[in-house]
């Protein structure tokens, strides 16, 4: 498995720095024009993750590597483990770097003048709590995409997978859509879960739950992947 | 004896290809030449014999373990072989200091000292992109990569198509370094006969998914003979009885004919004003496979 991590950083190593930088700009120009620091770092989160999740699996198809690495002595789950590895690793990364993006940014912005930036990107307008909430909870969603699409990428390859993902995800949202617009509303002791969770404070509670329950489904997601991938031929 | 790879029997079907009762065996201390046309079963063999793919029928041993498409012994196994495929299958962005560390991250056996000597032996300085290898380079990598685990078996599948004949003269004089401990052996496919010329202690031809010929080299390229005839000539040679029924092998062109003599010195007796050739694997192979069969 150290060999599937070692050479899936080796491969994201270039892309990883270029990101760091576009992320970084992203941050700045969607904070400005949203006037708020908690929807750009929740942007710059849900960006790298994702992306680096198809450079992988792009790269994978080329020059025959995903076939050679079968040559190494790595098991097909080793394989499979390793890359959801990798992305973990990608996603506990992204969390950082968009944290620490934004506290950054949040102290230079606080020894500027006042009046001089949108109110919306003081540090009174995005408390810390909000600030982790948004990042972890965008990273979340998009740990969750993955676990969605990586099955998929080991089973059909990076090629037909493409096709399948949209499908997956329209799916998805249209079962999202007819679920909210059907009119159901949480009642009860969910009612006052979801207003507990709704305040400022409970965003540090909600962004754990939220962890919890993405790990439970990526780790579901990789044993799916690895029971998938021991049949596909190259 | 145990082989460093036995393969007896083996079938893959595919919508359009059939693999079938393929067997080649690879001994310690022997070069096994594996030659065919585009589409023979070269590669589909290599890809069942290491567990790539899962074979319909037949058995794969390496080193006297019996293996299967994903079998844990297969696993184990597969620190013991080096492998080069026809291209450089490293990822592009990759430096090829970064594929030192794959090594040495992937094989408990990694000799980082000698990944480093075959580098600066081929001019692979660890800065450099994969994707910034000419072909050559690139199979020169993959080769630096194979050889710094130690195996005790190398499989090559057109490792050296692309090579300028230099750089194909260099990969064999590694290659033979590489045979000098007497218990290694190599499984080479190739298109580039005059290599295994070089090279090889056995020829295993296979065609259409079926093994044709396993000849020792020596048996090819020192015994056998390809006799220049006239079309006048073939007909005295079928006549004399030289050739059992159907073993005859004969290739007509328009400057006469080609027969295929397994011993030309034999032939050469026989027919004494027939000028006979030393046979190459070519020739042997093309007359086997496209000759007349009479």
């Amino acid at each position: 498995m150290k060999a599937m991590i070692v050479s899936d950083f080796a491969v994201l190593r270039s892309a990883i720095l270029q990101l760091l930088g576009i992320c970084a700009i992203i941050a700045l120009f969607m904070g400005y024009a949203m006037g708020t620091l908690v929807g750009g770092a929740a942007a710059i989160a849900a960006m790298p993750p994702f992306m680096l999740l198809f450079s992988l699996a792009a790269t994978d198809e080329q020059n025959g590597w995903e076939r050679f690495r079968l040559t190494l002595p790595l098991t097909r789950r080793q394989v499979v483990f390793g890359r959801y590895a990798s992305l973990a690793l990608v996603a506990i990364g992204t969390i950082v770097f968009a944290l620490a993006l934004s506290f950054l940014l949040l102290g230079v912005i606080s020894c500027m003048p006042a009046g001089t930036l949108p109110e919306g990107l003081t540090p009174a307008e995005n408390p810390p709590a909000a600030l982790v909430g948004s990042v972890v909870g965008a990273v979340g969603v998009i740990t969750l995409g993955m676990a969605v699409t990586l099955p998929l990428v080991f089973r059909f390859g990076m090629t037909r997978a493409t096709r399948f993902v949209p499908v997956v995800v329209v799916i998805a949202i249209a079962c999202g859509i007819g679920f909210f617009d059907a009119g159901i509303q949480p009642t009860g002791v969910l009612a006052d879960l979801v207003q507990w969770l709704d305040t400022g404070s409970n965003y540090l509670f909600l962004a754990a739950a939220l962890v919890a329950v993405v790990a439970l489904i990526y780790v579901a997601s990789a044993f799916v992947a690895a029971k998938l991938y021991e049949k596909r031929e190259f | 004896m145990t082989y460093l790879m036995e393969i007896n029997n083996l079938g893959k079907r595919y919508d359009d290809f059939e693999l079938s009762g393929v067997s080649l065996a690879v001994e310690p201390g022997c070069v096994a030449g594996f030659i065919g046309s585009n589409g023979a079963g070269k590669t589909t063999t290599i890809k069942a014999a290491l567990g790539i793919i899962a074979a319909d029928e037949g058995a794969v041993r390496l080193f006297g373990q019996p293996i299967a498409c994903g079998s844990p012994e297969l696993d184990a196994i597969k620190s013991r072989i080096g492998v080069v495929l026809d291209t450089c299958a490293f990822p592009d962005t990759c430096r090829v200091g970064d594929v030192g560390a794959i090594g040495r991250a992937a094989y408990r056996e990694w000799d980082a000292v000698q990944f480093a000597a075959l580098c600066d032996r081929f001019n692979l300085a660890p800065k450099k992109k994969v994707g910034e290898l000419s072909r050559g380079m690139g199979m020169k990598l993959t080769l630096a990569f194979a050889l710094s685990h130690n195996p005790e078996l190398l499989v090559l599948d057109e490792a050296t198509a692309g090579l300028d004949p230099i750089a194909r003269d260099e990969v064999l004089d590694l290659l033979r370094d590489f045979m000098a401990e007497g218990d290694r052996g190599i499984l080479m496919s190739t298109h580039i006969t005059s290599d295994l010329e070089k090279i090889a202690d056995e020829v295993v031809c296979v065609d259409a998914g079926r093994i044709v010929f396993t000849a020792p080299k020596d048996a090819i390229t020192d015994e056998a003979g390809v006799a220049r005839c006239r079309a006048a000539d073939v007909t005295a040679i079928l006549d004399a009885g030289f050739f059992a029924p159907g073993e005859a092998r004969i290739l007509r062109h328009d400057y006469g004919c080609d027969v295929l003599a397994p011993d030309r010195f034999a032939f050469a007796r026989a027919f004494p004003d027939i000028p006979v050739d030393k046979a190459t694997i070519e020739d042997y192979m093309t007359l086997i496979l496209k000759g007349e069969s009479r």
